[in-house]
């Protein structure tokens, strides 16, 4: 994909394998993810999925193979991972909000930390992401008193106040009641829109057919197919993605 | 006879021989020679206002040292506890066996004592400094099982959240994990304040002059030099007066904070 000119890929992935003792759950994977791509994840669960993602910003760390962040190598002793990890937003299942934190807290406390930022721009740039996810009169509640749907508003806002240049999101809708499934698709919508660079993982189908630009489906630790979202629905090649489908549609 | 009926009779049944109980204790008891020998105004006018200005204000300002000293000591040895490095895992182990192991009456002696001798040293404040240290010591090794559990009972997806935001492991744990740790450990750190209170009384090993004596040591002598346990029985209604308002507080902050959360 580096071929086609213009600028380094978001994320480069080769051969990538991740063992948790003798369960290997990462087979060499190889996946490249160009800036403005948003590239959906989907496998039966226990397939890697999360794993995938968390190698990405090196929550978890590979056993082997290399992993490019725009151009970065994030696996040199010598990488500064803490600002990678700047660049790179996560967003959790489980919204892994600061609950001794108010709203305001948990969408300044890193840029002030990490990015440095006086007290004034960051709540100026954690205001303008509020809005974008609907959330402006939320700013001073805890995440206690918010829904699900608002807390996983919340942290998206999170992430993007540190203006990453790439999103991950790990099943960001699967810990919602189904009516909040709904507003919390409706702000990736937006983000899709916006350009961002993005790595779904999710069970959405209809999410992953209408904003992915590609469709990735795993099973056992590899990348068994990938490509356009409706086409792989559609006419899945692979025997398994065809059970899998079956199984969810 | 229903089964609640039964019960109710069974129940009120204890009752009575609860309160007869008591009664009688308190009839069979000879109050004239108690009140003689425990409550004599006149003795306990002469032990104000130095059992407030000195004795109670030492036992306060001692437990204080000692919990703020035992904490950043406790933090210490719960980060080493938690630490990647094995070695900085068997000190801080081997450290809270140790002290914990001990009565905190030999550790203050041999702080008041024994270190000065063998290293030489003038500790800041005195025989009572040195004891102090001591009750740090061993403060410390307590706190530090707290403080460890404390840490460890913040869910692992809250450092996850932090580290992924580019927030290194040193402002994680200061500023993420912490501050939500103590959060979970106020009960059992009361408890420590209060135990730290009342060992605060074993300071005498190491030896006090007129102005470091704590409640207990200052009653003791009041004991001695009247031969009347008046004294023992105003320590005890000060240690009362310090350690029921407090616990009663944190109670109180503790349902303010759930109800925050
Ligand atoms: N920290 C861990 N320690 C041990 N095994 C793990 C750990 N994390 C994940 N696994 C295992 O890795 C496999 C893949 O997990 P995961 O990546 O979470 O799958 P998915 O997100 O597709 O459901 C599972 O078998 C899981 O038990
Ligand atoms: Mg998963």
């Amino acid at each position: 994909m580096s071929d086609q000119g213009g600028r380094e890929p978001a994320i480069t992935m080769r051969g990538v394998r991740k063992s948790f003792g003798d369960n290997e759950v990462l087979k060499g994977i190889d996946l490249t993810v160009r800036p403005g791509e948003v590239v959906c994840v989907i496998g039966p669960s226990g397939s890697g999925k999360s794993t995938l993602l968390r190698t990405i910003n090196l929550l978890e760390e590979p056993s082997a193979g290399s992993i490019h962040i725009e151009g970065v190598d994030i696996l040199d002793p010598d990488c500064d991972i803490d600002a990678v990890r700047t660049r790179i937003g996560m967003v959790f299942q489980q919204f892994n909000l600061f609950p001794h934190l108010d709203v305001l807290g948990n969408l300044t406390i890193a840029q002030r930390k990490v990015l440095r930022r006086g007290r004034r721009e960051a709540e100026q740039t954690a205001r303008t992401m509020l809005d974008r996810v609907g959330l402006a009169e939320k700013a001073t509640a805890y995440p206690a008193h918010l829904s699900g749907g608002q807390q996983q508003r919340v942290a998206i806002a999170r992430a993007l106040s540190m203006n990453p240049d790439m999103m991950l999101f790990d099943e960001p809708t699967s810990a919602l009641d189904p009516e909040l499934v709904g507003e919390v698709l409706d702000v990736m919508k937006l983000l899709v829109e916006a350009g961002m660079t993005m790595i779904v993982v999710t069970h959405e189908m209809g999410f992953a057919r209408e904003m992915g630009d590609r469709l990735v489906f795993m099973d056992e630790g590899v990348i068994i197919e990938e490509g356009v979202p409706h086409e792989v629905l559609a006419r899945p090649r692979h025997a398994r993605t065809q059970a899998f489908l079956s199984k969810v549609l | 006879m229903r089964r609640t009926t039964r019960r109710k009779l069974t129940r009120a049944g204890l009752y009575v021989l609860f309160f007869a109980l008591v009664i009688a204790v308190v009839a069979a008891a000879d109050w004239q020679r108690l009140g003689e020998q425990f409550l004599r105004f006149d003795i306990a006018r002469e032990q104000l206002p130095e059992i407030i200005t000195i004795a109670l204000r030492n036992t306060i300002l001692f437990t204080l040292i000692s919990f703020v000293g035992g904490l950043l000591l406790g933090v210490v040895l719960a980060l080493m506890k938690l630490s990647s490095v094995p070695p900085y895992r068997w000190f801080a182990t081997v450290y809270v066996e140790i002290f914990r192991g001990l009565p905190a009456l030999l550790t203050i002696f041999a702080m008041a004592y024994m270190v000065p001798i063998a290293l030489g040293i003038r500790v800041p404040g005195g025989q009572v400094g040195a004891g102090l240290i001591g009750l740090i010591l061993v403060a410390g090794a307590y706190i530090a099982e707290v403080i460890r559990a404390g840490i460890q009972a913040v869910p692992k997806g809250q450092t996850e959240a932090s580290r992924s935001l580019g927030m290194s492991p040193t402002k994680t744990m200061g500023w993420i994990v912490l501050p939500q740790g103590f959060r979970i450990i106020i009960p059992p750190l009361t408890n420590e304040f209060v135990l730290l209170l009342k060992d605060t009384s074993l300071l005498f090993i190491a030896g006090s002059t007129v102005m470091t004596k704590e409640l207990t040591t200052f009653a003791r002598d009041g004991l001695t030099t009247h031969s009347n346990g008046t004294p023992l029985v105003m320590a005890a209604m000060l240690y009362l007066l310090v350690t029921i308002p407090l616990t009663r507080l944190v109670a109180l902050l503790e349902r303010r904070m759930a109800r925050g959360r």
